[in-house]
């Protein structure tokens, strides 16, 4: 990827985009570098800022978005609003079923709030865009900063539940293997933490929820001293 | 008349409730048999009352079995949990003092819930969070139980169904309740006695046992030098909630919990975190049961912090509650 075109996903993900660098963004022929190069910048600067907006990272709702506009003549029909509703919402509640694993790396779980609000959010945003560009005869690059948060971010389908995978699978490919086996100390360090501060809130629990020892068995492991 | 109040709306209950304590003879506030007695009977029950048995405790697809002994020697309290699956284990606590009354207790309690009524008192009670009915009658562990439904006002607690042994007031069996009226998790006494004091050899450690930790519930104002200093504090939570160790104005350690009576939610929080252990990611998520545990990073004064909320809370509360944790300093 040339750093002209870098430069350009720079620009729109701060939504200072002009019209030359949204078209270069839209027509490059590598549509998969464009796409991670976009997450990657996200999650950069999530990490160097306290930011919520990560939680749409991993979102990628452009296959949905073009297979509605592509079907409906650039316009979405409520019953398909209806429809990419219920696709995420089955993907949320899949999410939720699988409750019984105790410790798991989220990304989906901010999203599931706010997934369905965000699907409308680009939807409309992109018809809008549509419309003016039908009535003004030329594209509306100003509409940039809008539409840049729906933008194509990573992988093929729309990823609710599985977001979390799909962010680390990024950094994975382009991570040496020391960092991959620091990863999974965290993860080990990141259950025993949790188990620590399961017992130590429980300690306080049975002293405060009216209901005593008995809620010590939500407690599944603990060092004896 | 008294029996036919509980058909009625709380809103109806605490006009008249009010009424009552306005005129110089109105003594009684609750009926005998209102979810109101029975919740603060049910807060003096189980740490008053000699009883030891087996439950169960579900969550999930998993059920675990737990043999459970309780006495009252000397006026302090000799707890004992035996973990009856799995790898031998138990937590065992003794000599809690039966007037160490913490604030999750106050809040269960009848005189509490009056001065709430009144608008008297800033630690209101769970009538105001909460809405309570009776549903009827039953039997569990071969007693007969009242059940008792309890819908919280917001999306912030689950709904709590409990069994109260009618005789004492003892708790034999609880549901936790999440959206869509799954059950989270479920105890439930196998079989119970109650009224049958063990002795305080059968509390000694037995080699396997965890000793559980016991928290002041207040800091007194001599031991205060906690008005001035560096800190945290947790700037939004659920109403109702309040600190289960009182007279504190921040936290100066790693943990601070909070109780509306019913429901208890603990944050930890940890500065100097190895950013290069933290890779995997800026939040994480946990859920057992209806215990929910949501971590991330929050950048605070410069620096990295992790911030872990752990409760019997929905996922959403917890986010909501770790992203308002910021530090204070009062020098």
């Amino acid at each position: 990827m040339s750093d002209q075109l870098r430069e350009s996903i720079s620009a729109l993900m701060d939504g200072e985009a002009d019209e030359l660098e949204l078209r270069r963004i839209m027509s490059t022929d590598n549509d998969e570098s464009v796409r991670s190069t976009w997450a990657r910048y996200h999650l950069v600067r999530e990490v160097m800022q306290d930011n919520d907006t990560g939680a749409y990272r991993h979102l990628d709702i452009s296959s949905q978005v073009s297979m509605a506009i592509g079907h409906n003549n650039g316009r979405l029909s409520e019953e398909k609003i209806d429809q990419l509703e219920s696709v995420v919402a089955q993907k949320v509640s899949d999410d939720q079923q699988k409750t019984s694993v105790w410790w798991r790396p989220m990304a989906g779980f901010a999203v599931a709030a706010s997934v369905a609000m965000a699907v409308i959010v680009g939807v409309q945003t992109l018809e809008t865009n549509a419309t003016s560009e039908l009535a003004s005869g030329f594209p509306v690059a100003s509409k940039a900063p809008m539409t840049s948060r729906v933008y194509p971010v990573a992988g093929a389908s729309m990823q609710a539940s599985g977001g979390a995978s799909n962010a680390v699978r990024y950094q994975s490919s382009e991570l040496p293997g020391d960092i991959a086996a620091s990863r999974a100390a965290a993860d080990l360090e990141a259950r025993h933490r949790l188990e620590r501060y399961m017992l130590r809130h429980t300690e306080r629990a049975v002293l405060n929820n009216g209901q005593g020892m008995i809620s010590f068995a939500r407690v599944a492991s603990f060092d004896k001293k | 008349m008294m029996s036919a109040l509980r058909h009625l709306p709380l809103s109806t209950i605490g006009l008249f409730v009010f009424a009552c304590l306005i005129m110089p003879a109105g003594g009684l506030v609750y009926a005998d048999d209102s979810p109101q007695i029975a919740l603060s009977r049910m807060s003096h029950s189980f740490r008053e009352l000699d009883y030891h048995g087996t439950f169960s405790f579900q969550r999930g697809s998993s059920t675990e079995s737990f043999r459970i002994a309780h006495s009252v020697i000397d006026g302090e309290e000799f707890e004992r949990l035996e973990y009856l699956d799995g790898e031998k284990r138990e937590i065992v606590r003794r000599g809690h003092h039966l007037n160490c009354i913490h604030p999750g207790h106050k809040l269960l309690r009848f005189y509490q819930q009056q001065q709430a009524q009144l608008g008297s008192s800033a630690n209101a009670g769970v009538g105001s969070f909460y809405e309570f009915a009776v549903n009827g009658t039953g039997r569990v562990a071969g007693r007969e139980v009242v059940n008792l439904q309890i819908i919280p006002k917001d999306t912030h607690r689950f709904e709590h169904h409990l069994s109260l042994d009618k005789e004492t007031g003892l708790l034999l069996r609880t549901e936790l309740i999440g959206p869509g009226k799954t059950v989270l998790e479920r105890f439930q006494f196998v079989e119970i006695t109650i009224g049958e004091p063990l002795a305080g050899e059968q509390f000694v450690d037995a080699g396997a046992s965890y000793q559980a930790y016991h928290t002041e519930p207040s800091v007194t104002a001599n031991v205060a030098g906690n008005t001035v200093g560096d800190g945290w504090t947790v700037q939004w939570m659920p109403t109702g909630f309040t600190s289960t160790v009182a007279n504190v104005k921040f936290v100066t350690g790693d943990i601070a919990t909070f109780t509306d009576g019913l429901t208890v939610f603990s944050v930890f929080l940890e500065s100097d975190v190895d950013l290069n252990l933290v890779q995997r990611g800026l939040e994480g998520r946990a859920q057992k049961g209806a215990t929910t545990a949501y971590t991330r990073l929050l950048v605070l004064a410069d620096r990295p912090h992790r911030i872990t909320v752990v409760g019997e809370i929905p996922a959403q509360t917890a986010q909501q509650i770790a992203q308002s944790v910021r530090l204070v300093s009062s020098r």
